[in-house]
């Protein structure tokens, strides 16, 4: 009698701890099944949504961002990769025309997280203002800034995977 | 002749702070504390506190104190994930970074060499980490 309450205790903690991992493998990775199709990143670029989910690093930073502002994170990380890549291009169009750029505005999913628009306006807002400033150095020294466009890759596809940083010099 | 020195004593004050106000050169500072990894392979961690570095400038995270005493790897992270280069700091130590752009940060820490925080228990164990951010 003793050894079946016993068995029937393990039976029933076993059925617990299963129901448990069930519940943590559905909600608790919640960006193990974020793709570029998924809907909550629909209106960014499909290619930089794939590129920066890939991204090991990133990956990492996303396991370590409370489950409630992972998907916050990934469009700020998608929307301000290609906004850097972008501003890249504009700074060497700069070099190379004389002519200042026109304005970068950050690519918007249609469901835009809580807080997107906050950061996405700081940084067209300060980015603006070194191009305001007529002076490209400006331009690149916000470029190179810590915590900015610094370890943006410019071109996925390149051998060398060289970021805004390596190619426009350390701040 | 006072009152010129005194003029100019307030001409030199307000020019003062003008700039400190342009450049956003009032530096505030801040103490913290999360709980981190002794294994140097696992995860980063934060307390979740979020710091408004309001104007492009220096940021530094002092590790004020750790228990039990070890050295951390320390970094700061934005909003969308993008982070600072990683330092090893010890007590008393400052890890710094210069020209960081304006915005929200929170500060992740483990430690720098893995170390057996847990007695005979299984795994490294954690760690107190306290800190002072200035930004």
């Amino acid at each position: 009698m003793r050894m079946s309450s016993a068995l029937k205790y393990l039976g029933t903690a076993a059925a617990v701890a299963s129901a448990c991992m069930a519940l943590t493998a559905c909600g608790g990775d919640k960006e193990a099944t974020w793709t570029a199709e998924s809907p909550e990143l629909a209106g960014l670029p499909n290619a930089v949504v794939a590129e920066r989910l890939a991204d090991p690093v990133f990956q990492q930073t996303l396991k370590e961002t409370a489950t409630d502002e992972r998907l916050s994170m990934i469009q700020l990380q998608v929307a301000s990769t290609v906004f850097c890549r972008d501003l890249y291009a504009k700074y060497q169009s700069w070099l190379n025309t004389g002519e200042a750029p026109t304005a970068t505005t950050f690519a918007e999913p249609d469901d835009p997280a809580q807080g997107f628009a906050d950061f996405a306006g700081e940084w067209e807002s300060m980015f603006q203002q070194a191009i305001d400033s007529g002076d490209p150095e400006e331009l690149r020294t916000e470029l190179i800034a810590p915590l900015g466009c610094d370890s943006v890759i410019i071109d996925p596809a390149s051998a060398d995977h060289a970021t805004i940083a390596d190619k426009l010099g350390e701040s | 002749m006072n009152f010129k020195k005194r003029a100019i004593g307030v001409a030199l004050a307000v020019g003062g702070l003008t700039i400190a106000a342009a450049t956003g050169a009032v530096a505030t500072s801040k103490n913290g504390e999360s709980t981190a990894s002794c294994n140097a392979t696992s995860a980063f961690a934060t307390n979740g506190t979020v710091y408004q570095h309001s104007a492009k400038g220096t940021l530094s995270v002092k590790q004020t104190d750790t228990d039990p005493e070890l050295s951390s790897a320390i970094k700061v992270t934005s909003q969308n994930g993008n982070s600072t280069s990683v330092l090893n700091k010890s007590d008393g130590q400052t890890a710094t970074w210069t020209g960081v752009l304006a915005g929200q940060y929170k500060v992740y820490a483990r430690a720098s060499a893995s170390v057996n925080c847990n007695g005979f228990a299984p795994g490294d164990g954690n760690y107190n980490f306290e800190y002072t951010i200035t930004y």
